[in-house]
């Protein structure tokens, strides 16, 4: 119980420091829209599917960038049946708002299936594997470090989700448009590690530092991905204007990401304040109508991240 | 020529420094000596930009100070998870296409190709070292260098510093071990209470020792009095 309340807490804290670093404007604005949003996908995905997707995609990115696992350990808990529990919870909550509204029960099914098949995914083992089988990196420049250490890590996820893309494209344009989605999610989570002052001061400056970081996120996802852009034209060149708007929609939240992480860079802190902000900027982008959200956040956080670069540069 | 006039710095609210004072010449290696919290890492960190001067002023060879003059090696180094030693060297070297990493890695034969978060204590303040080496800035702020490191990696460091005075460098170097700071400095800056009470020229080290034993004896003497009397 002890335990219990301290895990609480825990996330009561985690929570209270992510609506803290997005600003109160924005979650006055921001938490209502998503209400809306929400209430809309409902309105429009047939049977309310479309929230199972977003929901595996939320849990999936959770579970592998979440570095709590020692932390429970230490608080005497089994970290696999508080993941578990922690996703069901997540999947009970929206599997029945999905049931009283749209009343397709099979979708809390499905959630909550998810939600144990992620929840015991074996994150240990998927660590040492990843230790034991770093992807080959020589390929990415070294300025572009995050893409190194990230592909290092998450490589043959990626290059799994691209085969799995390609295999079934030709089936449902959504296949190749979700690949490119979570591959965007995924490199999201490479921008939540501060890097140390030395290696910070090497780009010289705010506007250098953006720009630079900017260009390789872009040309890299596009070097990466150009093989699910040719399957989905090959098969659906008729939707090419879907395929924009995802690749545009996943270089804006790799963008949102790394102005956000240098909005709160600290030479003497290690990580991002949280990744809830960047979670619901992901989340915020699935939808044309949250455009003007999406569009006002990056514009804040890139000024953000401009001032706060710029002050260690700044002459004593 | 570093100066530092009049400094005052510390966290929000709370002045840690009050009124520093000092300059370091090139080709010379500048000691800060003081006690737990009388604020040297909060003198560096300042000196480094990452904590914003609450008064004084900061200059080196005529012009403000920058983060382009210095190097700063920090008591307990960080580097980037999953990345590499070799990697992090590559990219502190970009600006210094003059430096070879094999070669300097020949002094202390680190694996570079292991993450440098799985590198012991020692072998991180190592490559942290081989890294402001890279960098090669005019300014080599050095926050307790000697630290977890082992003897022999002790005397490299040493004479690393040493060359790097002659090469024309100014060193700033804090270390818990006076013996440590009187046999490499040439200037020993005394920091009490974020205050530079004195610095003494390497003619005047042994008033410095006199002055820290004699202060530590005295008190200590009369602790140990009280807490371990002598029974015989």
């Amino acid at each position: 119980m002890k335990g219990l309340t301290k895990i609480l807490g825990l996330r009561v804290k985690q929570g209270y420091r992510a609506l803290t670093s997005i600003g109160l404007v924005l979650i006055v604005i921001g938490l209502p829209l998503i209400a809306v949003l929400s209430l809309g996908i409902f309105a429009q995905s047939e049977k309310g599917w479309y929230l199972s997707m977003i929901f595996f995609a939320l849990i999936y990115g959770i579970h592998f960038s979440r570095a709590d696992k020692e932390h429970l350990i230490h608080l005497g808990f089994m970290p696999i049946p508080v993941f578990v529990l922690e996703y069901f919870s997540l999947a009970v909550l929206l599997g029945l708002l999905n049931l009283f509204l749209v009343g397709n029960w099979m979708n809390l099914l499905v959630m909550v299936g998810l939600s144990i098949v992620v929840g015991v995914s074996p994150q240990v083992k998927f660590e040492s594997v990843k230790n034991a089988l770093h992807f080959p990196v020589n390929w990415i420049p070294i300025k572009a470090f995050e893409w190194k250490i990230g592909f290092r890590k998450f490589g043959w996820l990626i290059i799994f989700l691209i085969v799995m893309g390609l295999i079934f494209a030709k089936h449902s344009p959504a296949v190749s448009l979700v690949a490119l989605i979570l591959i965007n999610f995924t490199s999201t989570s490479w921008y939540k590690d501060f890097e140390a002052f030395e290696l910070f001061s090497i780009f010289r400056g705010a506007k250098n530092t953006l720009s630079k970081k900017i260009f390789y996120q872009v040309s890299l996802t596009t070097l990466v991905c150009i093989p699910l852009y040719i399957a989905f034209l090959l098969f659906f060149n008729d939707l090419w204007y879907l395929l924009l708007l995802v690749v545009l929609m996943g270089h804006l939240v790799n963008a949102f990401s790394i102005f956000y992480k240098y909005a709160g860079y600290h030479p003497s802190r290690v990580k991002t304040e949280s990744d809830l902000a960047v979670a619901i900027f992901c989340l915020c982008t699935l939808v044309p109508f949250f455009a003007p959200v999406v569009l006002v956040y990056l514009w804040i956080y890139f000024f953000r991240a401009k001032k706060n670069i710029k002050q260690y540069y700044a002459p004593c | 020529m570093l100066h530092v006039k009049n400094l005052k710095a510390g966290y929000g609210n709370q002045v840690v420094l009050e009124d520093v004072n000092f300059e370091a010449q090139p080709n010379s290696i500048h000691g800060i000596l003081g006690v737990n919290g009388s604020g040297k890492t909060t003198l560096f960190r300042t000196l480094n930009g990452w904590l914003p001067k609450q008064g004084g002023a900061l200059s080196f060879e005529g012009e403000k100070l920058n983060p382009d003059h210095l190097s700063f090696l920090k008591t307990k180094p960080y580097f980037y998870p999953f990345m590499k030693g070799r990697e992090y060297l590559e990219l502190l070297k970009i600006t210094n296409t003059d430096y070879v990493i094999d070669q300097w890695n020949e002094i202390f034969e680190l694996p570079l190709d292991r993450m440098a978060q799985d590198y012991s204590t020692g072998m991180m303040k190592k490559l942290a070292l081989l890294g402001i080496l890279a960098q090669d800035r005019p300014i080599l702020i050095l926050d307790e260098p000697f630290s977890g490191v082992d003897v022999a990696s002790n005397e490299k460091f040493q004479e690393i510093f040493s060359r790097l005075k002659k090469s024309g460098k100014i060193l700033l170097l804090s270390s818990h071990l006076l013996q440590t700071l009187t046999h490499i400095c040439d200037q020993i800056s005394l920091l009490n209470n974020g205050v530079i009470q004195k610095t003494y020229e390497q003619n005047e080290f042994f008033q410095l020792e006199e002055l820290i034993k004699g202060e530590i004896m005295t008190k200590l003497d009369a602790q140990l009095d009280e807490l371990l009397p002598n029974q015989q």
